[in-house]
């Protein structure tokens, strides 16, 4: 499937928003970066915004 | 229009004062893959606005968002305040995390095009950029039997109304609207059935921006961390 996006944002505003005081943030950030990895396949572009580790 | 989560970590802003009541849900439309919005669902009336700002100064207000990518939820916004106080001067200024400067089709501006200045952090330009909220797809009730339901549903290419428990008529969203809970710049509602932040996987899938999930070759794996992530933000582990 041709796929001419340049970039997935997947908006994670929530982690660093929402989350920021749970004590399993960190789990959290782990286990969607995972998940991210997981389905970015055949050349799927992704960033996680604004506040993930790949942005 | 955060609940005051993006006002309360900007310094800048901790002598103004906040209201953090108006927020509006986007609704779509469940009986058409393509998830189309429907309206908004909108917190406050035009009554509840004018009670709760009236011993304030409106002549400047900021509106903060997390996403802009139409710019339609602020001019929803603008449109509701105003209405609120037809006697007031207002000025309508925006702020975002992200923004969309691109356009949405040839011709139709995305937000920065509709609504001219706006405060960002990060900008993105539609078409060559496309974005969702990673949690919608695991911020579903019966998180369970949903990736249950999501799994099947994807392996055959078509949407399950299970996906969609707790989808409510065009009938309901009318009686919204005359109640001021319920805005949409729609001459009329298409469709039967609408939900505010629904399942976007089929739609993303569909966008062509994941495989379809019969060519993953982790879709166990996948599932499980989908539920994973679930539990952590229901604060079930």
């Amino acid at each position: 499937m041709e796929n001419q996006t340049n970039q997935v944002l997947w908006m994670a505003e929530e982690l660093d928003f929402k989350l920021t005081e749970k004590n399993n943030q960190s789990e959290l950030f782990d286990v969607t970066e995972h998940f991210l990895d997981m389905v970015a396949a055949r050349g799927l572009s992704h960033r996680l915004y604004p506040a993930g580790r790949n942005s | 229009m955060t609940g005051g989560s993006i006002a309360s970590r900007l310094p800048a802003l901790e002598d103004v004062p906040q209201w953090n009541e108006l927020h509006f849900s986007r609704m779509r439309r469940t009986d058409d893959c393509s998830l189309t919005t429907t309206g908004h669902l909108i917190s406050q009336s035009t009554t509840e606005i004018r009670a709760a700002l009236n011993n304030f100064d409106t002549s400047d207000i900021l509106l903060l968002d997390d996403t802009s990518f139409s710019g339609n939820t602020n001019l929803l916004a603008k449109k509701v305040i105003k209405k609120a106080f037809p006697d007031r001067k207002i000025t309508i200024n925006h702020g975002f995390l992200i923004v969309n400067e691109g356009n949405l089709a040839p011709k139709v501006p995305g937000a920065i095009g509709r609504l001219g200045l706006a405060l960002a952090g990060h900008r993105m330009r539609t078409p060559h950029d496309d974005g969702w909220h990673i949690f919608d797809i695991v911020q579903q009730p019966d998180l369970e039997r949903h990736m249950e339901n999501l799994q099947r549903a994807l392996h055959h290419s078509e949407h399950e109304k299970a996906l969609f428990t707790g989808s409510i008529s065009t009938d309901a969203l009318i009686k919204l609207q005359v109640e001021e809970r319920f805005v949409t710049t729609r001459k009329e509602i298409n469709g039967e059935w609408h939900i505010k932040n629904p399942q976007p996987l089929p739609q993303i899938i569909a966008a062509g921006h994941v495989e379809p999930i019969e060519n993953w070759p982790n879709e166990n794996e996948v599932f499980d961390t989908l539920l994973r992530m679930g539990k952590i933000i229901n604060g079930e582990v």
